[in-house]
């Protein structure tokens, strides 16, 4: 029964994520946690749309700081409730996607590389000039955390503490990581798929490429919206330097890494080049270094990241075992 | 009735006259080839008609309404169906998803229904799978239904490609050198697969330039050179025509 058998194993390797905070008392441990959650969450985006459409998008980064901004303004000026504001932030990215689909996708090659860079820096430039709005390069201090919610088993649940935080921020990371699952094992995802592999047969099939890339490049912008505001949340001080660019770039090379097109891939690579080398406290000038050290060795050696590497090793065995 | 009405089709690529006022028509039913020597246009035709190019002037009437300068995903829609000249697969998808992707355009489940799976999408899927699975019969590539279409050999390769095409349900199948690398016995395969298409009811025009297969195949021939066209007729006809045989062998 190796089917029961993987779905009770999940089962239990979720459990095991929400009680890590009952046993681990240590703020630190918590707080490198949801940083690790809030980073794949940005890397799954980055995935969805590499890995299955095809398209390589650097604004990552650029739309994260989008919805923490959307996040923090519209709690702290407009006075919205937090869990609608958060839910818009998401939407603002998102709806930001749509006109750098509309440019990019009636010009073939890497033009929709270069202008989701180019939209990645004009969103930090943004943020840093519109002052009245943003208060520039000081920031926003004191960004109110996202309200408690009521549960009936637990009662009244406040998000003020990294331990309260920690269950709220895995939760919405699984929906997010079940929810790109169901995408991409579907009819969407591979029609996503086709199109990355040959977009002239697709078109030629009927499909409208620029129609399913343009919604795919909408949820992966909302995805990282709502890390961004998360993040917000979570921090409760935000600056231009939220949406830099290095973010996007940072979730290209978590998925090269883990294997690109796979499910757990992103989060795999997150957790080897985002939060080992954070444990182990090296200097981030050393760590750029590392990730391009190991982006190149990882693109000659095992173009499909650890997960290929692990389903090869998988095959192998499983070919061995049958003779 | 005619099916497919082109009229002075014309393509410059900047100075480069690829089309140069190309009659030409497909009435249903039929099985019409195109041939010509390397460059005289062919493929610029298929791919004007498919909607891959514009065409500089012209117009292309298909089932009675215009067509021209469509994008290729909403002629797809009309019904034109087409291969490419080098064998096109989506190789990096099983072949059953390979097929399963030319149903998208008749399938009406959305991105919701696919998310939370409910009845509407897991029947359509269902429907999907059993249609991929009888094309790919039909085809004749069974039992490779969950290899990789990287992997295959290039006779499979050709059949798969007519299978994602033909599932879409075309009027109108536009084929690009079939029989291009394939040996004696696997064009016989070939020509009887066409056969089968015929009598399904699709109308076919195949670019080829294996004279024996042409000639044994089709109701009629259209002669391009240098992007004119400068013969049509009946196999017996063209193979006697004058400027076809100039232009196939030198005066």
């Amino acid at each position: 029964m190796p089917g029961r058998f993987r779905v009770i194993s999940y089962f239990g390797i979720i459990l095991a994520l929400y009680l890590i905070p009952v046993v681990v008392r240590i703020d630190y441990v918590i707080n490198l946690l949801i940083f690790f959650l809030i980073w794949s969450m940005v890397a799954l985006s980055f995935n969805l749309l590499f890995g299955y459409t095809g398209l390589l998008s650097i604004a990552q980064g650029g739309f994260f700081g989008i919805g923490a901004y959307a996040y923090a303004l519209l709690v702290m000026k407009a006075g919205w409730p937090t869990w609608p504001a958060w839910v818009a932030g998401g939407i603002v990215s998102a709806v930001v996607s749509l006109p750098v689909s509309a440019i990019t996708f009636k010009l073939k090659g890497h033009y929709f590389a270069i202008c989701t860079l180019a939209l990645s820096l004009i969103i930090t430039g943004t943020l840093t000039i519109w002052r009245d709005l943003t208060n520039g390069s000081l920031g926003l201090v004191g960004v109110p955390p996202i309200r408690g919610i009521f549960l009936p088993w637990a009662g009244q649940v406040s998000f003020r503490s990294t331990f309260s935080f920690y269950p709220l921020t895995l939760t919405i990371f699984l929906l997010v990581l079940w929810v790109t699952y169901l995408l991409a094992n579907s009819k969407v995802g591979r029609t996503f798929q086709a199109i990355r592999e040959n977009e002239a047969l697709s078109s030629s099939v009927g499909v409208n490429p620029n129609y399913h890339k343009a919604v795919c490049f909408f949820i992966s912008a909302m995805i990282s919206g709502l890390a961004g505001g998360l993040y917000a949340s979570y921090i409760g001080f935000i600056h231009p330097m939220t949406s830099d660019v290095f973010i996007g770039l940072f979730a290209l090379v978590c998925t090269v890494v883990g294997g690109t097109g796979t499910i757990l891939g992103p989060v795999i690579g997150n957790l080897l080049l985002g939060t080992i080398p954070e444990i182990l406290r090296i200097d981030p000038v050393v760590r750029n270094l590392i990730f391009g050290i190991v982006l190149i060795v990882v693109v000659r050696v095992a173009p499909k990241g650890i997960m290929g590497i692990l389903k090869a090793k998988r095959q192998r065995a499983q070919g061995s075992r049958r003779v | 009735m005619s099916l497919l009405e082109a009229q002075g089709i014309t393509k410059y690529f900047g100075g480069l006259k690829a089309l140069e006022d190309v009659d030409f028509r497909i009435s249903k039913g039929e099985l019409v080839s195109i041939v010509g020597p390397n460059g005289s246009g062919k493929t610029t035709l298929f791919n004007i008609i498919t909607g891959f190019h514009k065409p500089t002037r012209g117009s292309i009437k298909f089932e009675g309404s215009f067509i021209g300068g469509l994008s290729p995903y909403r002629i797809a829609r009309a019904g034109i169906g087409r291969t490419f000249q080098i064998t096109a697969l989506f190789e990096n998808l099983s072949v059953l998803d390979n097929v399963i992707v030319g149903l998208h355009h008749h399938t009406t489940s959305g991105m919701i229904d696919a998310v939370i799976r409910d009845r509407k999408y897991c029947t359509e899927e269902q429907a999907c799978l059993e249609k991929a699975r009888e094309m790919l019969t039909f085809v004749g590539v069974e039992g490779l239904e969950s290899e990789f279409a990287a992997r295959l050999p290039s006779f499979p390769r050709k059949r798969l490609a007519i299978a994602v095409a033909l599932v879409s349900r075309p009027n109108l199948l536009l084929l690009d050198e079939p029989a291009a690398g394939l040996n004696v016995r696997e064009i016989d395969g070939l020509a009887a697969l066409l056969g089968r298409i015929r009598e399904s009811g699709v109308t076919l025009c195949v670019i080829e330039h294996k004279m024996k297969f042409v000639m044994a195949l089709s109701d009629r021939v259209m002669v391009l050179n240098e992007g004119r066209k400068i013969a049509e007729g009946t196999p017996g006809e063209v193979s006697q025509d004058e400027k076809v045989i100039a232009a196939y062998l030198g005066k």
